[in-house]
């Protein structure tokens, strides 16, 4: 299969607040307002998971500012559900007029975090108290959960399907914000785009399992949730699949459940993609505004966070023999072969033959650099041994041939690639799509999350 | 642009070789040292010399020219193209004109080749005395997936045959290498032992090109930077006519040792000329 050749990033929405109903809005937005949260609940309510449906369509059409006001009116009727006589409603979203923006969040420097109340009118907020009353006809908590969880798999569902989504804004607040285009390591563009996926999360935000251990009735507990866990790590997994990173998915996954081999993994993935010739050459030559940045540091740092990472998987599984193969990948980059080849060699009796390969050809080019050819010349026919189709390890064999004299040997080897099916659509080398290959269960972990809706 | 004057360098086989592309059989037998040499006047090509013009240093050792000779040995010219996803639609014709007016100057004992890659590395015509049969190819390419230029310069280098005639391999790529397995100083390391010239024509920067750069430096070829794949064919033809015009120097090393690496220094006596040679050779292997 072949590798998409463009990478994206998104910047979280953010800058220049406009305060949340700093005004009373006029009577016509009030309908407006109730009738779009309403249309809302339904679309949540009749989405089919996983289907292109009328709920994805509409959705899908809305604005930044919409779904915005979406994500705070939800957030009130989770808030009454909880303490039904409450009457006093705060949100908590990035503003930037001030402030140093979080580190690895790919927001401005600008960003800030602040809290602002949220004012109705007496006749939206009777309104909002019926809402409250059909979400959970028997006043008590748990309910409200469903529809923050559903509506997380709504918005997941209409990034999945691909619906062309209305534009985002970096100066508005909202679930859009600045996406990076690459193709070919050059960057093809910077546009305003909305992510649903930022909108699943801050949906998410205010989930707290009805068990939860929070003493605080209000506050949210979304790491206590196992539907939520699920729900970033198959986000995590859409996202690497279709290099389309999202670095604030990675890191509040990361704040919610630290401890996670899979998310852990994944978003070790990420930065090892991230020390990778496609992302920095853009990194190098990014024309955008001064104040924006993507949270992508030079290629050495990266390669620190992603053995960080994969270290921190492996310490709470070491049986993820993935991770294990990537570390050696990332610490071979790193100049340490010997560390390398022993993380590699465990990656040998892999069960998935597509992981044997990778260890294989990471082995081959380990002892390659270490000066053992034999080795090396092992690693690389086991690796060809494995996929006969792909090229790679036959160019590594090649390699060692000409670097030891025997021009004959590497001649013939590539006479092999050479050989192979002239037709591109019939070549494969999983090293091709190794930026990816991970997230090739994504359609089960997607599959797991609809389950139960 | 950096042009000056290139060399490359070969090593003279004892014995015959086989001519296929895919299957040659080679000597470590080493009778002689051949170095192609370009030489220029302030960007123009100085034509003329002969052997008493010349002086090379092996190792610093000055040696003895046997021989120089030009315009007169046939050109293999390997085309290596990148036909990844970024070189479609009007700069595949750009490529594909530029490509088909080179064969066009082909002379008649020229021979020609074909290879492209793009994640994949592909031999769409072997070495050929048949340009027809290289134009076909070419016309028949699709752009697609990303670009294994590292990848498809070591299958063309190994793709030259070491029999006597001239190799030019022409590297074209507009990206970046996203593909390749092998890296990058290690096909340096190989193209050093090789005899073929390399010219690269890129559409990147400094940086996305360094790949290219250090190739062509290494075998004494060069790197012409266009602004756009509408300046290809003057890039083509500008190099195809530049090689042509190229001194092969011959000598027999005396006076250094018989294997490892040995580095060239080749000038023109008494005048001021520009020469620039490819920085060494490999012996005994």
């Amino acid at each position: 299969m072949m590798m998409a050749t463009r990478l994206v990033l998104v910047m979280v929405g953010l800058l220049h607040a406009a305060g949340v109903g700093r005004q009373l809005p006029p009577p016509k937005e009030i309908s407006l307002r109730i009738t779009m949260l309403e249309a809302w609940l339904s679309a949540v309510e009749r989405h089919r998971p996983g289907a292109l449906d009328d709920s994805v369509r509409l959705i899908s059409s809305w604005s930044q500012e919409q779904l915005r006001l979406i994500w705070i009116d939800v957030r009130t009727i989770v808030s009454l559900v909880r303490v039904p006589d409450v009457s006093l409603f705060y949100i908590t979203e990035e503003s930037g007029v001030s402030g140093p923006g979080q580190e690895g969040q790919q927001v401005s420097s600008l960003a800030t975090t602040r809290s602002r109340q949220v004012l109705y009118s007496i006749g939206e907020l009777r309104h909002l108290r019926q809402l409250a009353k059909t979400v959970s006809p028997s006043g008590q908590p748990g309910p409200e959960n469903d529809v923050l969880k559903r509506g997380a798999l709504l918005h997941a569902d209409i990034a999945v399907v691909g619906l062309k989504a209305g534009s985002g804004s970096p100066d508005r607040l909202g679930p859009g914000g600045l996406t990076l285009f690459m193709n070919d390591g050059q960057q093809i563009g910077l546009q305003n785009t909305i992510s649903h996926w930022n909108l699943g999360r801050r949906l998410l935000d205010a989930v707290r399992p009805v068990d939860s251990k929070n003493s605080l009735q209000t506050r949210p507990d979304p790491a206590a949730d196992d539907f939520v866990r699920r729900w970033y790590i198959a986000g995590a997994a859409y996202m690497t699949r279709i290099r389309n990173i999202e670095l604030s998915h990675f890191t509040r996954a990361l704040q919610l459940f630290p401890n996670d081999p899979g998310l852990l993994f994944f978003a070790a993935s990420a930065h090892e993609s991230f020390a990778g010739v496609r992302t920095q050459s853009v990194m190098r030559s990014l024309k955008a505004r001064r104040d924006v940045t993507f949270g992508v540091k030079d290629e050495g740092a990266e390669l620190r966070l992603a053995e960080q990472l994969y270290k921190r998987a492996l310490d709470r599984n070491p049986k993820l023999v993935e991770a294990r193969i990537r570390l050696g990948r990332v610490l071979g980059l790193r100049g340490r072969h010997d560390e390398a080849i022993e993380q590699l060699k465990q990656g040998l009796t892999a069960g998935e033959p597509l992981l044997r390969y990778y260890a294989n050809l990471f082995l081959g080019g380990e002892f390659e650099a270490l000066g053992n050819g034999a080795e090396a010349r092992r690693s690389y026919e086991r690796a060809a041994a494995i996929e006969p189709l792909a090229q790679s390890p036959l160019f590594g064999l090649s390699r060692l041939a000409e670097q030891a004299g025997d021009r004959a040997a590497a001649r013939e080897a590539i006479a092999r690639v050479l050989q192979l099916s002239p037709n591109d659509y019939e070549r494969t080398d999983p090293w091709w799509v190794y930026e990816m290959a991970q997230s090739r269960d994504v359609d089960l972990l997607l599959a797991d999350i609809r389950r139960g809706f | 642009m950096r042009r000056l004057v290139m060399a490359s360098v070969t090593v003279l086989l004892g014995s015959a070789v086989a001519l296929s592309a895919q299957q040659a059989t080679f000597s470590a037998k080493r009778e002689a040292v051949r170095v192609d040499v370009l030489v220029t006047d302030r960007g123009k090509v100085v034509t003329g010399l002969d052997a008493g013009d010349f002086e090379i240093r092996d190792n610093g050792v000055l040696q003895t020219i046997d021989l120089v000779s030009f315009q007169q040995i046939p050109l293999n010219v390997f085309l290596a193209f990148d036909v990844s996803a970024s070189v479609s639609g009007e700069r595949l014709k750009h490529l594909q004109t530029a490509g088909h007016a080179l064969l066009d100057r082909l002379a008649k004992d020229d021979r020609s080749a074909l290879l492209t890659f793009s994640h994949a590395v592909l031999l769409r015509e072997g070495l050929t005395g048949a340009t027809a049969r290289v134009r076909q190819a070419l016309t028949d390419v699709q752009p697609l997936g990303d670009t294994a230029l590292v990848d498809g310069t070591y299958a063309a280098i190994m793709l030259g045959p070491s029999d006597g005639g001239r190799n030019l391999l022409l590297v074209f790529s507009d990206g970046l290498d996203t593909a390749s397995w092998l890296r990058p100083e290690r096909v340096l390391d190989s193209a050093k032992r090789s005899d073929m010239v390399v010219y690269g024509v890129s559409s990147r920067g400094p940086e996305d090109s360094k790949f290219l750069e250090d190739l062509t430096e290494v075998t004494g070829g060069d790197t012409l930077k266009i602004e756009s794949t509408r300046d290809l064919s003057a890039a083509f033809l500008k190099i195809l006519d530049e090689f042509r015009q190229r001194y092969l120097i011959s000598y027999s090393p005396t006076g250094v040792a018989p294997d490892g690496w040995h580095r060239l220094d080749v000038r023109v006596k008494g005048r001021r000329l520009t020469v620039k040679s490819r920085t060494g050779y490999q012996a005994g292997t």
